[in-house]
C-alpha cells in the first residue's frame, strides 16, 4: 500500500514555520479574517487560527500564504 | 505600485485576486487601513472584482521602470544623458582595460605587464585585434623560462597565465644527446633511470661534475665485446644528500622605526594613463615612509574602466636605536634558520638535519654550521665519451649461456 501524507490523501493543510517569525500554510481554501493580531484560514475540514503580533502577509498566491511577524500560536477549529 | 485597499470585505477580495493569479504581497494594516503592494497589469485585472467586491483602492506611490520611464519621458536631455551612458559603457567594454599576470615566479608581474603593454597590447587596444594565441608564441619566445602559457580576454581584462620551468637553472628539454651530470657533491640516496646507462647507485659518493647518467647506451654481444653504440638524451631523477654551508651574522645594535599614529592619504586619478592629481601632494622626504595603491574603477568582476584611482598612504616615523638582548638574539638567529629551512622547502629540497651553533658576544650575534639536504642533483651536460674505468664498471660480468 502506498504511504501518502495527509494533505495528498485528506487535504490537509500543510504549515511550516521558521522559528517563531515566519508561518507558510499550503492547502487552504481561504482567508476569512485578517488583522496585525490574527489571520483565520478556512482549511478543508476545520479552521486553521494564527495568533500573533505585528503581523503581515509577505506573500499570498493560490492555495499558499506567506505570513511574518512573531508568531505565539497556531490552532485547529472545527 | 503600493496601494490601499479600503472595503468591508477586504479577505474577499484578497480570496479572488489569489485565485485569479494576482499578485498580492507585503499586506499589512496601517492605521485599521490595509496598504499592499501590486503589480500594474494585476490592478487592471482587478477591476471587476473591485466592483464584485465594493472595494475601493487608493494608489499610494508608483514605483518600478515602467513608472521612472513615464515619469522621465519629458526630460529629453536626461533620457539623452542615459543612453549617452549606456553608448559608452557599451563602447568602452571593447576595449583592454586590465592586464593580469599570474603563476609568475622568477619573472616580475610588473615586467611581464610592461613588456605585453610596450609590444603586442597597450591599455585601450580594441579587445578584436587581440590575437591571444599570438601573443602566448611571443612570450614564450621571449621568456625562456616559461614552460606554458595561457592568454584569454574575460570583459576588458586580459589574463595572461604562466607556468615556469621547475628548475631554471637545469634545462631538462635538451634536445640533443647528453649526459646527466652531479651539479654537487654528496651521497647518492635514489636514482631512476629514464633513458640512458645509469654509472652510479644508491649510496655512491658523487663529486660535482660526476657523470651519474650517460647517454652512451651499449648493446654487448655474447662475448662481451661492445657490438654497437647509441647516443640517446640521458633522463632521469637522481636524489642525493648534499651538506649546505650556513653563516649568519648580524650586530645587536639596530635601528626600529617608530610610526607615529597620523596618517596623511593623498589621491590622484588616472585617465587613459595619464595621471591627474586630485590633491596637493606630499614629497617623500627623510623619516617618512609612503605606501602608493592603485584601485580600479570596475562594474561587476571583469568590466574595467579606463580610470584608476591611486591613493598614497604618508606615515611618518622616528628612527630609535635598539639593542637585541641575550636571549633575543639567539632567537632572532633562531628564526633566520627556520627562514631558510622554510626557503630550502619551498624549492623541494627536504632539510634532513642541520648542524648549527648559535654564539652571542657584547657586539653580534653569529650563526655558523650546515644543513644536511637532500635534493635532486642532475644537471644536463653534452655527451662525454667513458673513461675506461667506467667502461669496465659497465661490462656485463658474465658471458650468455645459451
Amino acid at each position: 500500500m502506498l504511504l501518502l501524507s495527509g494533505d495528498v490523501l485528506y487535504g490537509d493543510v500543510l504549515i511550516r514555520t521558521i522559528g517563531n517569525r515566519e508561518v507558510e500554510v499550503e492547502n487552504f481554501r481561504g482567508i476569512i479574517n485578517y488583522d496585525e493580531t490574527k489571520l483565520i484560514l478556512q482549511g478543508k475540514h476545520q479552521l486553521v487560527i494564527i495568533s500573533g503580533e505585528c503581523l503581515v502577509i509577505l506573500c499570498y498566491i493560490d492555495n499558499m500564504i506567506r505570513l511574518q511577524g512573531t508568531i505565539c500560536d497556531i490552532e485547529f477549529r472545527m | 505600485m503600493i496601494i490601499e485597499l479600503k472595503s468591508d470585505h477586504v479577505e474577499r477580495f484578497l480570496n479572488l485576486c489569489a485565485k485569479q493569479n494576482i499578485e498580492i504581497w507585503n499586506l499589512k494594516k496601517n492605521h485599521g487601513h490595509n496598504v499592499c503592494y501590486m503589480m500594474k497589469d494585476g490592478l487592471k485585472r482587478s477591476e471587476t472584482l473591485q466592483k464584485k467586491t465594493n472595494t475601493d483602492i487608493k494608489v499610494i506611490r508608483k514605483a518600478g521602470l515602467p513608472f521612472f520611464l513615464c515619469q522621465y519621458c519629458k526630460r529629453k536631455l536626461l533620457l539623452c544623458g542615459m543612453f549617452l551612458c549606456l553608448f559608452l559603457l557599451f563602447g568602452l567594454s571593447q576595449f583592454v582595460w586590465e592586464i593580469d599576470v599570474s603563476g609568475n615566479v622568477s619573472y616580475t608581474k610588473e615586467d611581464i605587464i610592461k613588456y605585453v603593454d610596450e609590444e603586442f597590447i597597450p591599455l585601450g587596444t580594441l579587445k578584436m585585434k587581440v590575437d591571444c594565441a599570438d601573443l602566448e608564441e611571443q612570450l614564450r619566445l621571449h621568456y625562456d623560462e616559461i614552460a606554458w602559457v595561457s592568454c584569454s580576454l574575460h570583459g576588458c581584462r586580459l589574463s595572461i597565465n604562466i607556468k615556469e620551468t621547475l628548475d631554471k637553472n637545469t634545462k631538462n628539454n635538451a634536445s640533443k644527446p647528453c649526459d646527466l651530470v652531479a651539479s654537487k657533491n654528496g651521497v647518492i640516496t635514489s636514482i631512476v633511470t629514464q633513458n640512458g646507462t645509469p654509472l652510479v647507485q644508491k649510496g655512491d659518493k658523487v663529486k660535482k661534475g660526476d657523470t651519474l647518467i650517460t647517454g652512451n647506451i651499449y648493446i654487448y654481444s655474447d662475448s662481451n665485446e661492445v657490438l654497437e653504440t647509441h647516443k640517446e638524451i640521458a633522463e632521469g631523477t637522481i636524489w642525493a644528500k648534499t651538506r649546505a654551508a650556513y653563516e649568519c651574522s648580524f650586530l645587536r645594535s639596530y635601528y626600529k622605526k617608530e610610526y607615529k599614529n597620523k596618517k596623511s592619504y593623498t589621491y590622484a586619478a588616472y585617465l587613459c594613463g595619464k595621471r591627474v592629481p586630485l590633491m596637493p601632494e606630499i614629497k617623500q622626504e627623510e623619516g617618512m615612509d609612503q605606501i602608493t595603491e592603485k584601485i580600479p574603477l570596475k562594474i561587476g568582476k571583469t568590466f574595467f574602466l579606463p580610470f584608476y584611482l591611486e591613493r598614497t598612504i604618508t606615515r611618518r616615523f622616528e628612527t630609535v636605536k635598539m639593542e637585541y638582548g641575550k636571549q633575543e638574539a639567539y632567537k632572532e638567529a633562531q628564526n633566520r634558520i627556520e627562514k631558510k629551512i622554510r626557503e630550502f622547502e619551498e624549492k623541494g629540497i627536504k632539510v634532513l638535519s642541520d648542524n648549527i651553533e648559535i654564539s652571542v658576544n657584547d657586539i653580534k650575534c653569529e650563526a655558523k654550521g650546515y644543513f644536511i639536504l637532500e635534493e635532486p642533483i642532475g644537471k644536463i651536460r653534452s655527451i662525454r665519451d667513458l673513461t675506461k674505468e667506467q667502461e669496465e664498471k659497465l661490462k656485463p660480468t658474465e658471458e650468455v649461456a645459451w
